[in-house]
């Protein structure tokens, strides 16, 4: 009997520490998300294409002199409001996509989820 | 505030590329102080608003509207923008002989544009938006700047120079729609 409680002990020791190890050294890091800045200025989105991972977050900084919004470009999936002059507006990234201004179709970006 | 000179010349040929008749001005080798080339620039953004303006009144076509909301929209934006410098300089932008004609032949085109309706008033919009930011480009970029003794003033007028390039590239994506 008592031998039998010490093998069952002796399996659950070896089982937790299975366990342990194998979720200490798993394969699969998460990365911890980056924040990226793209600017308005001279009617350009600067960088014009960003390289990003999902889940990082990017900033849209308006520092040009006019009114501008960053919309998807394919479907219009996400967007951002009206940016006045100063405004800024915040998303996570989760694919990549094409966008631009609507209010100037010229004003093209990209991101590229790696 | 300096006198500039504008060579006769230059002048001339901005007036033409702005539709101007240049006769009347380069026997007068006329001159732009600051003040003057600040009501220009006022004057050449109100005139494209007015013409923004009929084009709500009269498309019913998407891509046009919001083309003249986003024109209506920036110039205003770039008319503060002056005005609100030129009170911060104590700076009065004076009517002179240039913005004078430019509204002449300013109420000529909408009088052109006022008697055209639908598809042909949409091509004469887009054609006169094409038209009208080219010769304003080349105005800012070669009269108004180089004669604009203000740094603040000379510096506001390079900030929308990109902005009056978007507005061309804009308004020649609709002209190829219109002119197929």
């Amino acid at each position: 009997m008592k031998n039998r409680f010490a093998r069952i002990a002796n399996a659950f020791a070896v089982s937790f520490f299975v366990l342990v190890l194998t979720s200490c050294s798993g394969p699969e890091k998460k990365a911890i998300p980056k924040s990226h800045t793209v600017e308005i200025k001279a009617m350009q989105f600067q960088p014009a294409e960003l390289s990003v991972h999902k889940g990082d977050t990017v900033l849209f900084v308006n520092q040009d002199m006019l009114v501008h919004n960053v919309t998807e470009e394919k479907s219009k999936a996400w967007g951002s409001p009206s940016l006045a002059p100063g405004d800024s507006y915040k998303m996570v990234v989760t694919e990549s996509s094409d966008y631009y201004c609507s209010l100037h179709p010229v004003m093209k970006g990209k991101l590229v989820v790696e | 505030m300096k006198i500039s000179s504008i060579s006769k010349t230059g002048f001339g040929a901005i007036l033409c590329m702005l539709g101007f008749s240049a006769s009347a001005f380069a026997q007068e080798k006329p001159k732009l102080s600051d003040p003057e080339v600040a009501f220009v620039a006022v004057t050449a953004n109100q005139i494209d608003i007015d013409f923004a303006g009929i084009a709500k009144q009269k498309s019913k076509d998407a891509s046009v509207i919001e083309f003249a909301n986003t024109m209506e929209r920036d110039h205003k934006a770039v008319i503060a923008q002056a005005t609100a410098l030129a009170k911060k300089l104590g700076v009065t932008p004076q009517n002179n002989a240039v913005s004078k004609k430019m509204l002449a032949d300013a109420e000529k085109t909408k009088k052109s544009l006022r008697s055209k309706s639908g598809k042909a008033f949409n091509k004469a919009y887009i054609d006169n938006e094409v038209a009208y930011h080219k010769a304003v480009i080349a105005a800012v970029e070669t009269v108004l700047i180089p004669e604009t003794d203000n740094s603040e003033l000379k510096q506001l007028l390079q900030n929308v120079v990109p902005a009056l390039k978007a507005h061309l590239m804009h308004a020649e994506m609709l002209q190829k729609k219109y002119n197929k």
